[in-house]
């Protein structure tokens, strides 16, 4: 929060900040669904996409979330209830516990932790509990033979994931979110300080791998065995009706918004722009929008990804992870390592 | 939920509630003849799109959808798997029957081993004739069925009335 | 190059989506996606069938001579004609009078009709086809009564009782509320740690309880997210984010992995028990003795200080100075272990 002329107390704090992060998942589906998975997917399709709700469409996907509210809410007879129940939530609160570390100016974040990118990096991998719980607890050889799958996937890209950010992390020489953000505005390039550092100059192979392992872990397509409908019916969420259907689209769309944020941060300068003193207080004000207007551009490319390329196949998946991300991304720390020490 | 259930709301939230329904009707598709080249045409080409009237062919599992459309020559080995499916999707749901086959048995009205219309097993909420109708008849049913969605008494709907099509 | 291939894709979708988004070209850029795109928005555009496109049949009344080609012809056998012959007066003045087949019903049942056109063929001057407007109605048009019923008999046993029966699906059942567990940590930390540890230990007690192995492996992802929750609000940020990413996102993820493999059956498990009772509670005492007897030896009424916090850079600098050897001794132990792993993975 900025600096407010009143001073609120810790508790009151917390609370104010919790209810933005609460808004901020659904609001961030929202946009996302509409802007990329509607409209963007359509025109790349040389159609139009939802019109008919609101003008261009643009209520359809609130009217998608008045109508789960109101469908039967259906558990599978031999389901095991409350794991049923409770995956959704799980993967929701994995959600919610990557935007509390991710800065939207100097302070305008939830918690600024030391160890921010380490954070993320663990709570993004708990969602994994909720969706294996979703594949078991439906009692649906699809969903297990999702959950299954979608386990392997994300362990398999956490590494990739992990390893793509550790080059920034040598290079801003903090794990603190915000200063990596300092860094990058504080950077010169080639002795001019004029628009700061981004590191996507040094790290694009970090980018790269970086925005693949995202989609891996949001199991969208290309890397969408998981929910795989010509192969596995709907994978884990086969059996998911209503608003826990609703939960884990929200679950996907409000990560993919947190993961573009982070990758802006990472790599592109997080609320920062060019031109302003970063120590100014106007970033907690403009920051936000910064924010927005890069994680637009981060998520563009992940979704323009996502509807170029048809389904890869799940020895492809572990392959490419394995064999191609992983070395990589091991080359570019030591690359990164090198050059650190060197120069 | 329980509000929905019980149908005691406020003539604005229904209306509220109608319009969410009526705009989003993911449509699971039960292809089975030659008409669901006609509704791949309708729900795949750019040419209809039929995603513009919030008709969103995503879900994979008749869990997720609001709507099937039944499209193709019905037979009585198929009729079980259709009741199942009927019964795996969530209330509210609607059914559009898309051909003469899935309307009243088509051209094979005198075969032994056709069914002669869904509706001998599920409720139909709109029958779009034609062998095959062109996608657009398709689209045509669509918004007949949205044009009912949307002025549907949720109260008739939970007490488990059946509902009278127009 | 597959990845030059993959930025040709790329640029197949992107160029679509930008002809489609602004079809007067980049160098006009105003969205215009309703003229971009090839949709024909139906409710609001019809499109024009194409000349040979085939309709609904239309009938011109007055030709029709009842001569029942048409519906001899019809393969769906879907039109019904009924007619009487009538006098019509002469044609010149003192001529005979003619009789005339006047047509009294031509209905087409369009639930079976197929738009064929083969009906039109004997007689292309009395229908007219394509009539120009492919219908969809709510009810098949030509439900028939009266001389059809015959053929109706068909289907006359349907009736909607069954599809009602099936109609009237049980209410769904109240949703249940999930615990949510989010820690307000720090509002006051003897609080928070007195809540984290009451539900530690029940999740332990429930762990060892069950008969679930499921869900004994879901009650420690608990207890396990419960010492995170510990250390963190000890200020020990490092060492809670490593707990939940090595234990919870990868050990029990294993843990569950290797029993929904495994294990096909949902709910409790006959032989999850132990005959060996007595010995398992002798030995837990006395691992409870020994910690308890260690924390208490060894810190005593000792208060922790007030700000505990430690940085990952202090945790790091202890770590590289102060604890070299021991790391690089674990260090060596799992690199150990990793190539003892992959040697006996590689014999099979
Ligand atoms: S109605 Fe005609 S086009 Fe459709 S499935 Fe039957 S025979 Fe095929
Ligand atoms: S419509 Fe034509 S073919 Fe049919 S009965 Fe009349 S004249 Fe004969
Ligand atoms: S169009 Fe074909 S099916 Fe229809 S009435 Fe004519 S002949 Fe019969």
């Amino acid at each position: 929060m900025w600096t407010l002329a009143i001073e609120l107390a810790y508790w009151q704090q917390t609370a104010i900040k919790l209810v933005v992060v609460a808004l901020v998942i659904p609001t961030a589906a929202l946009i996302l669904g509409y802007v990329f998975l509607m409209k963007m997917m359509s025109f790349m399709q040389s159609r139009l996409g939802p019109m008919e709700a609101g003008p261009y469409g643009t209520l359809q996907l609130l009217a998608d979330g008045v109508k789960f509210l109101q469908k039967e809410d259906v558990f599978p007879r031999r389901a095991d209830r409350y794991v049923f129940a409770l995956a959704p939530v799980v993967v929701l609160v994995s959600t919610f516990l990557l935007y509390v570390v991710l800065p939207m100016g100097p302070d305008a974040v939830v918690s600024s932790l030391d160890a921010g990118l380490f954070f993320v990096l663990a709570v993004a991998s708990l969602s994994v509990i909720g969706v294996l719980m979703a594949g078991w607890g439906s009692a649906n050889k699809y969903a297990l033979m999702g959950g299954m799958r979608a386990a392997g996937q994300l362990i398999a890209y956490e590494l990739p994931l992990v390893l793509a950010a550790i080059g920034v992390v040598i290079q801003a020489g903090t794990l603190d979110l915000n200063k990596i953000v300092l860094a990058q505005a504080n950077g010169e390039l080639f002795g001019w300080g004029g628009m700061g550092f981004p590191y996507i100059l040094t790290q694009f192979l970090g980018f790269a791998i970086f925005l693949v392992a995202v989609q891996a872990e949001l199991t969208q397509p290309p890397f969408d065995m998981p929910v795989a409908e010509s192969e596995i019916v709907g994978g884990y969420q086969v059996e998911y009706t209503g608003f826990r259907f609703l939960f884990f689209f929200m679950g996907e769309f409000g990560t993919a918004f947190a993961f573009a944020g982070i990758a802006s941060v990472l790599f592109l300068g997080g609320w920062y722009v060019p031109g302003l003193d970063p120590a100014s207080g106007w970033f907690n004000l403009i920051g936000p929008f910064v924010m927005f207007i890069k994680i637009m551009a981060v998520s563009a490319l992940i979704f323009w990804f996502r509807f170029t390329f048809p389904r890869l196949r799940e020895d492809q998946l572990q392959k490419l992870a394995w064999k191609v991300l992983i070395p990589l991304a091991l080359l570019n720390i030591v690359v990164t390592g090198v050059l650190k020490v060197l120069v | 939920m329980g509000l929905v259930e019980s149908g005691k709301m406020p003539a604005p939230l229904t209306k509220l509630l109608n319009i969410g329904r009526k705009y989003s009707l993911w449509v699971y598709q039960w292809g089975l003849a030659c008409c669901a080249i006609e509704m791949g045409a309708a729900f795949g080409s750019p040419r209809y799109d039929v995603m513009r009237l919030g008709v969103i062919p995503f879900p994979a599992s008749p869990r997720q959808a609001d709507l099937v459309v039944v499209s193709g020559t019905v037979t009585d080995k198929m009729v079980p798997s259709i009741l199942r499916l009927y019964e795996q999707m969530p209330d509210p749901k609607y059914v559009i029957s898309m051909g003469s086959c899935a309307n009243c048995g088509g051209p094979y009205w005198d075969s032994y081993s056709v069914t002669k219309g869904i509706d001998q097993i599920i409720p139909v909420d709109v029958y779009v004739p034609g062998c095959p109708p062109r996608p657009e008849a398709l689209l045509e049913g669509i918004v007949l069925l949205q044009e009912r969605i949307a002025n549907e008494d949720m109260t008739a709907r939970w007490k488990g009335d059946p509902i009278v099509v127009g | 190059m597959r990845g030059i291939g993959m930025l040709k894709g790329m640029g197949v979708t992107g160029r679509t989506m930008l002809r489609t988004l602004f079809p007067d070209g980049l160098r006009k850029p105003v969205p215009a996606p309703s003229r971009g795109a090839h949709t024909v928005q139906y409710p609001h555009v019809k499109e024009a069938p194409v000349t040979r496109a085939r309709g609904v049949i239309g009938l011109h009344h007055d030709n029709c001579t009842v001569c029942m080609l048409c519906a001899r012809e019809c393969p769906d056998w879907c039109i019904y004609i009924e007619g009487h012959k009538e006098l019509a007066p002469p044609r010149r003045p003192g001529g005979k009078p003619r009789q005339r087949a006047k047509i009294d019903r031509f209905d087409i049942d369009y639930a079976l009709c197929m738009y064929c056109g083969i009906c039109v063929e004997p007689r292309v001057r009395v229908l007219r086809a394509p009539h120009r407007r492919p219908a969809a109605r709510r009810r098949p048009a030509g439900r028939l009564d009266g001389d059809g019923a015959a053929l109706r008999d068909l289907r006359a046993g349907r009736q909607r009782q069954a599809a009602q029966a099936s109609r009237s699906v049980p209410a769904p059942s109240p949703p249940e509320h999930s615990p949510v567990t989010v820690l307000g940590a720090l509002v006051a930390q003897n609080i928070a740690f007195g809540v984290i540890a009451a539900i530690m230990v029940f999740a332990a007690i429930r762990l060892v309880t069950t008969r679930n192995v499921v869900h004994a492996a879901l009650f420690l992802v608990v207890v396990l997210g419960g010492v995170a929750a510990l250390f963190l609000l000890m200020g020990a940020e490092f060492v809670g984010i490593t707990q939940i990413l090595v234990y919870i996102g990868a050990v029990v993820v294993l843990f569950l992995f290797g029993i929904m493999l495994t294990r096909t059956r949902i709910g409790d498990e006959e032989g999850t028990d132990h005959a060996k009772r007595l010995p398992a509670v002798l030995a837990a005492a006395l691992v409870a003795t020994v910690t308890i007897y260690a924390v208490v030896t060894g810190f005593g009424d000792a208060e922790l200080p007030a700000d505990t916090r430690t940085t990952t850079a202090e945790v790091a600098d202890s770590i590289f100075s102060t604890y070299i050897v021991p790391f690089e001794a674990v260090s060596v132990l799992l690199l150990a272990a990793l190539i003892g792993a992959i040697v006996i993975a590689r014999r099979n």
